[in-house]
């Protein structure tokens, strides 16, 4: 029901725009809510993911994914599924419910054993993604699920029903950001000082382990498993070269998470290559989330240049 | 004067499936200085993490604030750690750590209102430091300046108990006598109790009130350090050849 008042206010406003206008275009103008959307949330919670060393983590995470994935199909196919739709409708919970219990898992289990926590990150990792290669057959075949567009994401392939998903999914990390920011940030310098501070560690960083594996597996369609965690961890890095304060850092992170997404979004759009092996010379279109992930990645060896200077003054 | 503050009643901790406290008795006594001592390993630290119940344990600890409290806060307890994990790169200042631990209510990105940096700039000031820290990177700052900030901040709001985890170890001899004066200080005026782990016997023996032997997770002795810190003591806590007047290093 809202989707389709999304559907319907989307178009309203490309009737607002010239035929075949960027804006006009409404799988352009869902992609780039999308991406604004992804942007926040990942800018929001990315200096929180490299302040609190969990990068690998969030990488896991993501790739954990393939195995929710997986483990969605091969559910929907017992219970007879044939519809695509309603096949992703099944995908995602299991997805989402997958990355929050393996999130937990090595969390608990990095908690009771003395166990490096990359080791436990890495067993899981690979525990999962030997179980999406199991079925990598049976995920693979395309009519049920689209493993490109898995790995890879494309913001224009994002539907209303995903950008309302998205939307609650900026609540929530606004929710937990207001109540849990100080704490989870004091807690990861040292815990027994949080203690000491009344801050609830446990319940803190659990949280903030839900709320990735929701990022993670709700992002996917507009970023894909491979790049989401460019997502959150290199704006952030970028943004720690630059800024003085950790008040700037989080605005800084917000704004280039968002700056590279609506950049990549508008060079996909304006870039086309021509292959000229084609019939008829064939227009390629570039994946714009591969370039917002490749401009992050420039400007953070830009703010390695600059950045002395800046955080000098 | 010499009522407890805390009573600890045969105190058991566990941790990854070997005993790390294994009944230890001990009191400390209101408005009094107790030093704890012992090698590396005889859990100290883990005492302390009892104490803002950090680790499971058995055992009791009784708390005699008048308040009800199971968890412990900083009405009551503060506590100095031995060292802060601040990822490398991280801007973090002085100001946006006292924020994080002191803004309630209020993400600290949205930004430190005036009165919040007035009132950060008092709390450097009862440990002898200017408001031109506020907005330095704490991973600038010297050991000797980190542990005085982690002291402000400990010391807010006016708790009974400061705890701190070997507040001067890797301090150049100096400024870890300048911290200890400071500390000492804080007692005689604000009769606040302090549990300090030290390796300092010297420390020990000219600003402690009482002192605990940690061995094993046991109390192995304890005392007035006039009389706990003879020759023979020494050798029952450290083992022979010890050598441990001034500086221990890990
Ligand atoms: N989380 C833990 N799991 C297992 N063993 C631990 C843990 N923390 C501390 N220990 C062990 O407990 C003992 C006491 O540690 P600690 O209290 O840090 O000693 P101290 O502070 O006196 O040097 C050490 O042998 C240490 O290896
Ligand atoms: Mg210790």
């Amino acid at each position: 029901m809202l989707s389709a008042w999304l559907d319907g206010a989307i178009s309203a406003f490309n009737d607002l725009f010239p035929p075949n206008t960027f804006f006009n275009l409404d799988f352009q103008v869902r992609g780039t809510l999308a991406v604004l959307l992804v942007g926040l949330v990942c800018g929001a919670v990315g200096s929180l993911v490299v302040g609190n060393r969990m990068a690998f983590f969030s990488d896991a995470l993501a790739h954990c994914a393939f195995a929710g994935v997986a483990l969605g199909v091969l559910v929907a196919l017992l219970a007879g599924i044939r519809d695509r739709d309603e096949f992703y409708e099944w995908i995602l919970p299991i997805m989402v419910a997958f990355g929050i219990v393996v999130g937990l898992l090595i969390a608990y289990v990095r908690e009771m054993t003395n166990l490096a926590s990359d080791t436990v990150i890495g067993v899981f990792f690979a525990g999962a993604m030997g179980f999406g290669a199991i079925l990598l057959k049976v995920v693979a075949r395309k009519q049920y699920y689209n493993i490109e567009s898995f790995l890879f994401g494309d913001p224009i392939t994002v539907s209303s029903a995903d950008l309302i998903r998205l939307f609650f999914l900026v609540l929530a990390t606004g929710v937990f950001l207001a109540l849990m920011y100080n704490d989870f940030v004091l807690a990861s310098f040292n815990p027994s000082l949080a203690l000491s501070r009344k801050v609830r560690v446990r319940l803190c960083n659990f949280t903030f382990i839900v709320l990735l594996a929701l990022i993670v597996n709700l992002s996917l369609h507009t970023v894909g498993a491979l790049l989401i965690n460019a997502m959150l961890v290199v704006p952030a890095a970028t943004a720690a070269n630059l800024c003085r304060n950790m008040r700037q850092l989080f605005w800084c992170t917000v704004g280039l998470c968002l700056f590279v997404g609506i950049a990549g979004q508008w060079l996909s759009w304006s870039i086309t290559l021509v292959d000229a092996t084609a019939n008829r010379g064939q227009a390629l279109n570039l994946g714009g989330g591969g370039i917002m992930v490749v401009l992050s990645v420039l400007l953070f060896f830009l703010s390695m240049i600059v950045g002395p200077s800046l955080r000098k003054r | 004067m010499t009522t407890p503050l805390v009573s600890i009643r045969d105190l058991h901790v566990e941790l990854g499936g070997r005993s790390v406290l294994d009944g230890v008795d001990a009191e400390l006594k209101r408005g009094q200085i107790t030093a704890l001592i012992g090698w590396n390993g005889s859990g100290k630290t883990t005492l302390l993490r009892a104490l803002v119940k950090e680790v499971p344990y058995r055992g009791r600890i009784e708390f005699h604030c008048g308040h009800d409290h199971r968890r412990p806060t900083p009405e009551h307890v503060g506590y100095v750690p031995q060292k802060l994990r601040v990822e490398a790169n991280l801007p973090l200042t002085v100001a946006d750590l006292l924020g994080l631990a002191l803004l309630r209510w209020w993400p600290l990105f949205l930004g430190i209102g005036r009165r919040a940096r007035q009132r950060m700039e008092q709390l450097l000031a009862r440990v002898w430091l200017g408001s031109e820290f506020l907005d330095r990177p704490v991973e600038k700052l010297s050991g000797g300046e980190l542990q005085r900030v982690l002291l402000a901040l400990a010391l807010e709001p006016h708790p009974e108990l400061l705890l701190l985890d070997e507040p001067a170890a890797g301090i150049d001899f100096q400024h870890a006598e300048k911290f200890y004066e400071l500390l000492a200080d804080l007692n005689r005026r604000t009769g606040v109790t302090i549990l300090l782990v030290s390796h300092e016997l010297s420390v020990v023996n000219r600003h402690a009130h009482h002192v605990l032997c940690l061995t094993d997770g046991r109390v192995q002795c304890q005392g007035p350090p006039q009389e706990m810190l003879t020759q023979d003591a020494i050798l029952r806590t450290f083992g022979s050849g010890s050598g441990l007047y001034g500086h221990h290093h890990d």
